[in-house]
């Protein structure tokens, strides 16, 4: 059995590797609980959040932590276009459709990022990079407390933003019953773009910490797309709730089992998790029967 | 029936205009003596027989995204039997078996569930497959049992299939063997998905693809069909797979990789999923550009256009090339008068 | 105000309305009644944009509304309540209604006057709508449809499926909204009470008006009398 500290040090680190899995994991039950499409390139557009902060603070050295709001509109924006262009247009195709499309996208966003920045690993090293809580033997970096920190203005932002305003009120309405919003006079289009929008921005903030936590390249994108279908399909589809539990569980469920088996088994228990939960439950822990 | 009549009803039927390339497939390698360039037919045929096995899963409604799992699963199972002594027949058999198991495996978590599941589950599946064969102690010593090697790649004399299959002669190059079986195999795949898509089974495929719940009110036994499909599929896939490693000399975790999951994929779409000549063409379509644009030294751009061909084909031309090409087909009959009716294909 | 001229409307394959006509004046309730299947919810979807029709034009208040957008047609005063109530399970009462008056301007008027035509929903605003009981949900649905203060309101069998008791306190409803000057277009099964509360009435049978008239000699009329009335 391990020392006490390095076991907390552990669920530290599980704990921000969950948050950055909840900010995929909302942004992606916002775009699936509004459109119901599925994008597998989610992933990608958490690495264009991760590269636009790279480069905006390479650029202007600002404060990366107030680049991630940068990177979060721009990749917001980019979010909107796919889904204006590339979603809209196979609406009512049939999944299969929106699977292969999102195949494509990975493609395209993955190698036009190798191509014009390489392949080269990198990392935003913030301010606070070498700034370490001290608590005796435990040692917290600033980064990580920032991250768990930033997580959870976000996740209260969207909160507020969902139940207290008009706008967030017709998306949550959208989501719930697609035609009655319809007749409420929201117009559906408009939800669409916004919830790709938002999901994109989540995206790119998780994106963003994860490039200051963690040397990052280009390929980041293809396992924590799947890691995020993974936790929200774990936590119920559609369920906000679940998804924030699925996200921190699973991170910090990763975390030791890196710790006690090796870091090659990361994404198989992360598998594993899933298809237990899929054998047992498959509308996951807070998800609702069709 | 009078000649004309006879001419008639078969001169645009399917097979007629298979007949030529048969032809042409049996002598290529008597004429052709560039070694690259037969290299890249038989890939041709192997990405038809991969292609061809995914386009059947398709058929089903079933779109896997991880295919690559049971093409290195029946490459992997093979290479390890045959390097431990068993005979080629077996080895790629078991291969073939072993990864339509773990394919009914998958298909039997996944058949309840939404499609988009499927191509999550099989996505994932692929990548974790690399892990477990880089970790599984089961694996090093398997591959590195009679050989000696060390790492991850295991290795097969090309040899063993000329030799012990008894069928070639023994003046046929490696090269020409490995065409031909190649060559066979792949026509074996055309012909049972072929048969396939004309029985019942092919029947209840498309009906469970169009709509599953009507399907199951007609009295089609949903998941019983679904699995029919998967196993079929993924033994077609492991199939290819065993038969590739000892081609390609060695074979490693790179067999899982999301291209190789992508390729059946872009090759299917583009030549027309859900037909039987979609695969074929698409192979040969997307295989030449892919092949042309390597030779141009493009190789982080030809991965790029390849998902933009994905893309703009999805928004704009989602049934591929198949419709363009029955419309050709039926056009120059019709104008040769051979006949009035359009050919289904 | 709202005028339906000769409107088809297909659904893939079958078509379900044939050359369908009928007026809606200020001040009317108009009752579109006939038997199940007959294609009456085609005809509140088409008139929300729904459904767009195959030939034919909706005018409302001199616009072109058979080619607009459903959330144009909210906008522009129409609002529709939904067979089946539609109304959204994971919010509120409260919330319902605020999505309710998603276009309007008034909400808080709007909702003093919701609340008094319909108290039980003050009470439990903060309530699910999804725990409710049929009757309530019904209830709910008019109230939401009310909140975006429509010219027209369209109630697509607001009697379905409720007791004998919600079913009298629904046609009240009517009846005061009758009182208060709203425009109703009444689409129900229930022909009795429909023709009770209504100026005039349309019969639908598979897809084509086969009767028109005041709803008085409706009700005294043979055919539907014997068709529909058990009579």
């Amino acid at each position: 059995m391990a020392e006490i500290t390095t076991l907390i040090q552990i669920f530290i680190w599980g704990l921000t590797a969950g948050c950055i899995y909840v900010l995929m994991a909302v942004g992606l039950n916002m775009i699936f609980g509004v459109m119901k499409v599925v994008n597998f390139a989610h992933g990608e557009i958490m690495m264009l959040g991760a590269f636009t902060s790279f480069w905006v603070y390479n650029y202007t050295g600002i404060n990366p932590y107030f680049i991630m709001f940068i990177s979060m509109i721009v990749v917001g924006i980019f979010g909107v276009i796919i889904e204006r262009y590339g979603f809209r247009k196979v609406l009512g195709t049939g999944k299969l459709n929106e699977i292969f499309l999102s195949l494509g996208l990975i493609y395209i966003i993955q190698n036009l990022s190798v191509k014009l920045w390489t392949d080269d690993i990198r990392k935003i090293n913030s301010p606070f990079s070498s700034m370490t809580l001290d608590l005796g033997m435990l040692n917290i970096t600033y980064d990580r407390l920032i991250a768990i920190g930033f997580t959870a203005l976000i996740l209260i932002s969207l909160y507020l933003f969902l139940t207290k305003t008009d706008v967030g009120r017709a998306l949550r309405a959208t989501s719930q019953n697609h035609e009655a919003a319809m007749l409420m006079g929201v117009n559906v289009n408009h939800m669409y773009m916004l919830s790709f929008g938002i999901g994109s921005a989540l995206a790119a903030a998780a994106g963003t910490i994860a490039a200051i936590l963690t040397p990052f390249n280009p390929y980041m994108g293809t396992i924590s797309g799947i890691m995020a279908f993974t936790v929200i399909i774990i936590g119920g589809l559609g369920s906000i709730p679940g998804a924030i539990i699925a996200g921190l569980m699973l991170g910090l469920v990763q975390n030791f089992t890196i710790f006690y088996f090796g870091g090659a088994w990361k994404d198989a228990v992360a598998f594993v998790l899933l298809i237990i939960v899929l054998i047992i439950k498959p509308t996951g822990l807070f998800g609702e029967e069709h | 029936m009078g000649v004309k009549e006879l001419v008639r009803k078969y001169a645009v039927s399917p097979f007629l205009a298979y007949i030529p390339l048969v032809i042409i497939g049996l002598i290529l390698p008597l004429a052709i003596t560039d070694d690259f360039f037969i290299r890249i037919i038989v890939l041709t045929f192997f990405y038809i027989m991969y292609s061809s096995s995914w386009n059947l899963l398709a058929y089903s409604g079933q779109a896997s995204l991880g295919h690559a799992a049971f093409l290195g699963i029946g490459g992997f199972a093979s290479t390890i039997l045959i390097i431990n002594g068993a005979s080629p027949v077996v080895g790629v058999l078991t291969g073939a078996l072993t990864a339509s198991l773990v394919g009914l495996f998958l298909g039997i978590i996944c058949v309840r569930l939404k499609e988009w599941f499927l191509g999550l589950v099989t996505f994932g599946f692929a990548i974790i497959m690399v892990a477990i064969v880089n970790e599984s102690s089961v694996f090093i010593e398997a591959l590195n049992g009679a050989l000696g090697f060390i790492g991850l790649s295991g290795s097969i004399d090309p040899h063993i299939f000329g030799g012990s299959l008894g069928i070639f002669s023994p003046d046929l190059v490696p090269r020409d063997q490995y065409y031909y079986l190649f060559f066979f195999a792949m026509m074996a795949t055309i012909l049972a998905t072929h048969l396939i898509i004309k029985s019942k089974i092919g029947f209840a495929f498309a009906a469970i693809r169009e709509n599953q719940i009507e399907a199951a009110m007609m009295g089609v036994d949903i998941t019983k069909y679904k699995l029919i499909a998967f196993i079929i599929s993924t033994f077609i896939a492991g199939f290819a797979g065993a038969l590739f490693a000892p081609y390609n000399y060695f074979i490693n975790p790179e067999m899982f990789s999301v291209h190789n999951s992508f390729m059946p994929i872009i090759m299917t779409i583009s030549g027309g999923i859900g037909t039987i000549g979609g695969p074929v063409i698409g192979a040969l379509t997307i295989n030449l550009i892919w092949e042309q644009m390597g030779l141009w030294g493009m190789s982080i751009d030809r991965l790029l256009i390849l998902g933009v061909i994905l893309v703009l084909e999805i928004l704009f031309l989602p049934k591929g090339l198949m419709p363009l090409i029955k419309k050709v087909i039926n056009r120059i009959s019709k104008v040769m008068g051979l006949t009035s009716r359009d050919m289904p294909l | 105000m709202l005028k339906f001229e000769n409107v088809n409307v297909s659904y893939g394959a079958v078509q379900i309305l044939w050359d369908v006509n009928f007026e809606i004046d200020d001040g009317e309730i108009i009752t579109i009644i006939g038997p199940n299947g007959a294609g009456k919810t085609t005809i509140a979807k088409t008139i929300m944009g729904l459904f767009k029709p195959t030939s034919g034009t909706i005018e409302f208040d001199g616009k072109q509304i058979h080619i607009a957008p459903t959330h144009q047609i909210v906008k522009d005063g129409i609002a529709l309540v939904p067979e089946g109530r539609d109304l959204f399970p994971r919010m509120t009462i409260m919330e319902n209604l605020q999505m309710g008056a998603h276009t309007s301007n008034e909400k808080k008027e709007t909702l003093k006057w919701v609340f008094e035509l319909f108290p039980r929903l003050e009470e439990r605003q903060k309530q699910f709508a999804g725990t409710m009981s049929g009757g309530e949900q019904q209830m709910l649905a008019i109230a939401r449809g009310l909140m975006s203060r429509p010219k027209l309101l369209i109630l697509d069998e607001p009697s379905l499926g409720l007791s004998p008791i919600m079913v009298n306190k629904v046609f009240e409803i009517v009846k005061i909204l009758k009182s208060q000057g709203v425009t109703v277009l009444l689409v129900e099964q229930n022909i009795h009470h429909a023709l009770e509360v209504s100026n005039r009435g349309y019969v639908l049978e598979t897809g084509r008006i086969t009767l028109e008239g005041a709803s008085s000699e409706l009700l005294d009329n043979k055919h539907v009398k014997e068709a529909y009335l058990g009579m």
